[in-house]
């Protein structure tokens, strides 16, 4: 406790030199996780309980039922004023974060380990519309490299067309990320367009009655390499809602890779959706079914999760909370269990928590995080976050510690410098 | 005796069904399940002492099957934003994560001080009872107050008070919480009639709770909703799903 005491001390007078004497560090990523919102404010006052005099509205000729105009009767809604756009539109995000923490690699640790640095990752994004059924889109990126303090190359990471058939198929198709799966917090096991990450996708999706029908066809130099006719990998996700429930099924196939360690090359995926009181609650099973080249069945693993999400944007409040698991015919494995809550409407002064906390059933690994997060001065947000991690050398959350020094306790401050265009 | 106890459950019955059948008119009123009804709303927010914020957006609804599609086309930094109901389930979309999360139809639009019910279909008769009724005036108007109580959860507000005019026309709305306490009130000072429908083309919340202290006096928030291009046109089925918001986000 005096080593947590003492650290604080320590950041508060070492924080503007730090800040100003910029290096490198990559512990940020580590409190991220619980600052992917904005902060909101709302004034209030003391209110009234009594009815507002709304009598001016309905006096003499106030209350008005018009009719339509004759050259208004074909006025409509035309999606083709608001999609399409003759000429580029560029935008762009810019983020420079700059911060310092220091911590202990292990809770015995007698000696402070210090990290200090920048980070930052700037988009820009060309839009191009000529109609409302196609459209280009295309982003590039320049990333600050944490180390070297130099700028990468800028590397494309998206290019995609969409094109409307007859307003009955919407496709997209190109560089970008597909993400299905209901996972929030860990692995999002039902996320079996996952490889679409660095892969040329080709995605369609069109109405069936209620429902919803999204094909998928992927391909990256991997499957390219593959000797077998198979150089693509095939998925679809079906959607309905049924009264208050939400539906899904899933299914993907992938050629059989050579690397006993790859994906097995089967995946089937469902899930079951539904609100009570408010609260979102799903429950997702994914099976991996494993085959041999002349596709004879060798056995299947199983992994699931349950969550729970709730948000009020009256009381600023936004909770979720997982359990992902695997299971074979033998047993579970790998529970993880978690929860984040954000009080956005909770003030000390700029400042609003956040807390998030995992925990692995099995190794009895774990991480917590403590945070405050706030915009200062216009733009400028400053995160204070206090990560702790636990377990045995070699155990889950140990191995994901993403701390470059791997410590289990820290206190990180950063300024966070957002701008978007 | 047991022909007075016949008449009084009788005339009980006869009258919750004529509320029943009132609170039903009023729906029907502002429920068109027998076309697609399409429009662009501009919602315009005064909060003393932060000036006045913009937002437009435009609604799709299939009454029929309780389909919804509402997407922000205005401010740029909120363009793209969408909310699909499909149901009882409401979603919203957001383009930055990708992602869809189901929202309550109790919730704020934007934070705003529109509710999101406020933009789909009336579901009076189905949220709440009348428990009472009388002859009132709002302003120069003839009109009946009732007081209505929720029946189910998925109601906005616990109770309701509204007034009503000429031909079963809703003109004022004030929503109350559990306790009693206004929380907000909607005027709709105007319709527009589209064929042979009535539209409500101008509203105004004022919010009893939200606003600010100004020279000592409280100064509500106060939202004015201008819905133009309404129409009565079949929409694509396609504007009822998760791949038309993925279309408009950008």
């Amino acid at each position: 406790m005096k080593k947590v005491v003492l650290l604080c001390i320590l950041i508060g007078i070492l924080m503007p030199i730090l800040v100003a004497e910029v290096n490198s560090n990559d512990f940020f990523s580590d409190i991220e996780t619980l600052f992917d919102e904005e902060s909101e404010s709302t004034d209030s006052g003391e209110g009234t309980d009594t009815a507002i005099d709304t009598d001016e509205f309905f006096t003499g000729d106030e209350f008005v039922i018009e009719d339509s105009e004759p050259d208004e009767s074909d006025e409509s809604v035309d999606i083709n004023d608001i999609l399409q756009n003759d000429v580029p539109i560029f935008k762009g995000n810019l983020n420079l974060k700059i911060g310092a923490s220091g911590g202990l690699v292990d809770f015995s640790d007698e000696e402070i380990r210090w990290f200090h640095g920048a980070e930052s990752d700037s988009l820009l994004s060309v839009d191009i519309q000529p109609f409302s059924y196609l459209r280009f889109f295309g982003q590039i990126g320049v990333l600050l490299n944490e180390t070297t303090l130099e700028f990468s190359a800028p590397d494309i990471r998206q290019f995609y067309v969409d094109y409307t058939v007859a307003e009955t198929v919407f496709i997209r198709s190109g560089f970008t990320t597909t993400t299905w799966g209901n996972g929030r917090m860990f692995n999002n096991p039902g996320n079996l367009a996952k490889e679409t990450e660095d892969a040329f996708s080709l995605k369609f999706s069109f109405p069936v009655f209620s429902s919803t029908f999204t094909g998928l066809i992927y391909s990256n130099a991997e499957y390219q390499k593959n000797d077998t006719a198979q150089k693509a990998a095939y998925a679809f996700l079906f959607e309905s809602v049924i009264n208050d429930i939400s539906l899904g099924a899933s299914a993907a196939y992938r050629y059989k890779k050579p690397n006993p360690e790859a994906v097995p090359p089967f995946d089937a995926s469902m899930y079951v959706k539904t609100a009570i009181a408010g609260i979102d609650f799903t429950a997702e099973g994914v099976a991996h079914m494993d085959f041999d080249e002349s596709l004879s069945y060798l056995g299947s693993t199983f992994e699931g999760i349950l969550n729970a999400f709730y948000e009020n944007t009256d009381m600023g409040v936004k909770f979720y909370s997982e359990f992902e698991f695997g299971f074979d015919a033998f047993a579970f494995y790998d529970r993880i269990v978690g929860f984040g809550l954000s009080l956005s409407k909770v003030k000390f002064g700029p400042l609003s928590p956040r807390l998030l906390a995992s925990h692995h059933i099995d190794d009895l690994s774990g991480q917590v995080i403590i945070g405050l997060k706030g915009e200062i001065v216009p733009k400028v947000y400053l995160e204070i976050g206090l990560p702790v991690t636990y377990g045995r050398d070699g155990t889950y959350f140990i191995t994901e510690n993403e701390d470059p020094l791997k410590r289990r306790i820290a206190l990180a401050v950063a300024l966070d410098l957002k701008y978007t265009f | 005796m047991k022909k007075i106890v016949l008449f009084l459950i009788c005339l009980s019955g006869f009258s919750l069904y004529a509320e029943d059948a009132l609170l039903a008119k009023i729906d029907a009123l502002l429920t068109y399940p027998e076309s697609d009804f399409s429009a662009e709303y501009t919602i315009i927010e005064d909060k003393p002492g932060q000036g006045q914020k913009k937002t437009v957006a435009i609604i799709f609804r299939r009454d029929e099957v309780e389909n919804a599609t509402i997407i922000i086309t205005a401010p740029d930094s909120n363009k793209g934003k969408g909310y699909l109901q499909q149901g009882a389930v409401l979603k919203v979309y957001d383009p930055v994560s990708g992602r869809f999360n189901s929202t309550s139809s109790r919730d704020r639009f934007e934070n705003s001080n529109m509710r999101l019910s406020d933009f789909t279909q009336s579901t009076l008769r189905l949220d709440y009872k009348i428990i009472s009724s009388e002859a009132s005036k709002l302003g120069t108007m003839d009109t009946m107050t009732y007081e209505l109580e929720a029946i189910t959860d998925d109601a906005p507000y616990a109770k309701k008070k509204i007034w009503v005019g000429p031909n079963d026309v809703l003109l004022q709305v004030e929503d109350y919480s559990n306790s009693g306490q206004l929380m907000r009130t909607m005027v709709i000072p105007k319709y527009k009639k589209v064929g042979n429908r009535l539209v409500p083309t101008n509203l105004i919340l004022i919010e009893a709770l939200r606003g600010k202290m100004v020279d000592g006096e409280f100064v509500p928030e106060k939202t004015v909703v201008v819905v133009n291009k309404p129409a009565f046109k079949a929409v694509p089925d396609l504007y009822f799903t998760e791949a038309f918001l993925e279309r408009f986000s950008k």
